[in-house]
């Protein structure tokens, strides 16, 4: 789901390692494609709809909110201009 | 100084299956070893020692360890000594508790790492062996990695709070470990801050690296190929079998490697790396790259840096 870039979310490796395409699926229903990492994704927050936007299908129409994000202030102050 | 070269590195994987067809069949490593709690062991043809990867089944990706090699025994003793006297504790883990390998030291590096060393580790020579070697094998598969190169760190970085592991871990590799810096990114006002260090311990541009980044993890494991011919092909087998490439082939400036960066199925940024770019040596110069040409050094062409390259990693 992340491949796709709908609804803003970042791609890293795409394979369920980095945690930065982390969702929380408010409706609608997803099929897991693959494993999500531990380190990134609790079992208590995959039951409450939380999941890696890069290993899940959607089955239905959904409605999700970002929570991952490439942290933007380090990479922009420290790498200088040229890093966007 | 004792330390020789990266022995090997010990990874996290969450599909077995998915990750020795990736490791086997794109970056063309052979499994040389399982072991009953379901580690797998591989290595690259160029390589004479049993296995340079250790892939261990789990429900998160990152590294658990990486070991270099030392010359004699008699050096992890030497460095058990230094370590501690640099105020690092160290544990002698026995032979065999890894397979295959002698004693090694084991300890925690400034940045959080797990680190190991070791002097040896059974020899089952190279794929062409050692009497009149043809000058590569007949059953090459995929990119055909001839060594794992080196890794990069992600090392806590956060200079409101004084936090600067890169700096730190690059002072106990010089100090202690006998590596010498080669490169380096410094930024913010007068340079104060080393955002990037690349350090050897060989004739190679480096043997390790550490990059700022807001939590300790793996940026990524490197495999050596020869040539930039060599790296185009690697892309072409990576598009082959549907791998996610992270960045397509280029130049680093740092080191002035040819590259390809890609994730294995868990997530681990992988790298080949073609190119020696010069001979490191002590004496020479210290290579830096400024805070204006940082994006430059890390990719020569575009000098454009995505922010992915410090924010996605495992
Ligand atoms: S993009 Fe890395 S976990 Fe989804
Ligand atoms: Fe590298």
């Amino acid at each position: 789901m992340a491949r796709i870039g709908k609804k803003g979310i970042p791609a890293g490796c795409l394979n369920g390692g980095c945690g930065v395409c982390k969702v929380v699926i408010r409706c609608g229903t997803v099929r897991k494609a693959g494993a999500m990492s531990r380190a990134h994704i609790s079992e208590e927050e995959e039951t409450q709809g939380i999941v890696l936007a890069c290993r899940v299908m959607p089955v239905s129409a959904i409605d999700l909110d970002v929570i991952g994000k490439m942290k933007k202030a380090v990479t922009r102050t420290l790498w200088g201009g040229n890093a966007v | 100084m004792g330390v020789m070269r990266i022995g090997h590195v010990n990874i996290r994987v969450m599909d077995m299956e998915a990750a020795l067809k990736h490791y086997q069949n794109v970056v063309g490593m052979k499994t040389t070893h399982k072991d009953a709690k379901g580690n797998v062991y591989l290595k690259c043809w160029d390589e004479w020692d049993k296995y340079s990867l250790v892939l261990t089944p789990s429900e998160q990706a990152g590294m658990n360890h990486v070991a270099y090699k030392v010359e004699k025994e008699a050096d992890l003793d030497m460095l058990k000594q230094r370590i501690e006297a640099y105020g690092i504790k160290t544990e002698m883990l026995e032979a065999e508790s890894l397979p295959f390998v002698g004693r090694m030291l084991q300890f925690v590096l400034p940045s959080g790492h797990d680190m190991r060393l070791y002097a040896k580790k059974e020899c089952v020579g190279t794929d062409v062996g050692s009497t009149n070697p043809d000058p590569w094998p007949d059953d090459l598969r995929g990119a055909g990695a001839h060594w794992l190169d080196h890794v990069l760190l992600m090392c806590e970085m956060n200079p409101e709070k004084g936090i600067n592991k890169v700096a730190d871990n690059t002072r106990f590799f010089i100090e202690v470990l006998g590596f010498f810096q080669t490169e380096q990114i410094l930024v913010g006002p007068g340079g104060a801050i080393q955002l990037a260090s690349f350090l050897s311990c060989s004739s190679k541009p480096h043997d390790i690296a550490f990059v700022g980044g807001d939590r300790p993890g793996m940026h990524h494991l490197s495999f050596f190929l020869d040539s930039w011919h060599d790296i185009l092909k690697a892309g072409d087998i990576m598009a082959k079998n549907r791998t996610r490439i992270d960045v397509a082939p280029t130049r680093h400036g740092v080191t002035r490697g040819e590259t390809i960066y890609f994730f294995d199925p868990s997530g681990n940024r992988n790298e080949t790396f073609a190119g020696l770019g010069y001979q490191a040596q002590r004496d020479k110069p210290i290579i830096t790259w400024t805070e204006e040409q940082a994006a430059r050094g890390i990719f020569y062409h575009t000098g454009v840096l995505d922010e992915s390259f410090t924010t996605v990693y495992t």
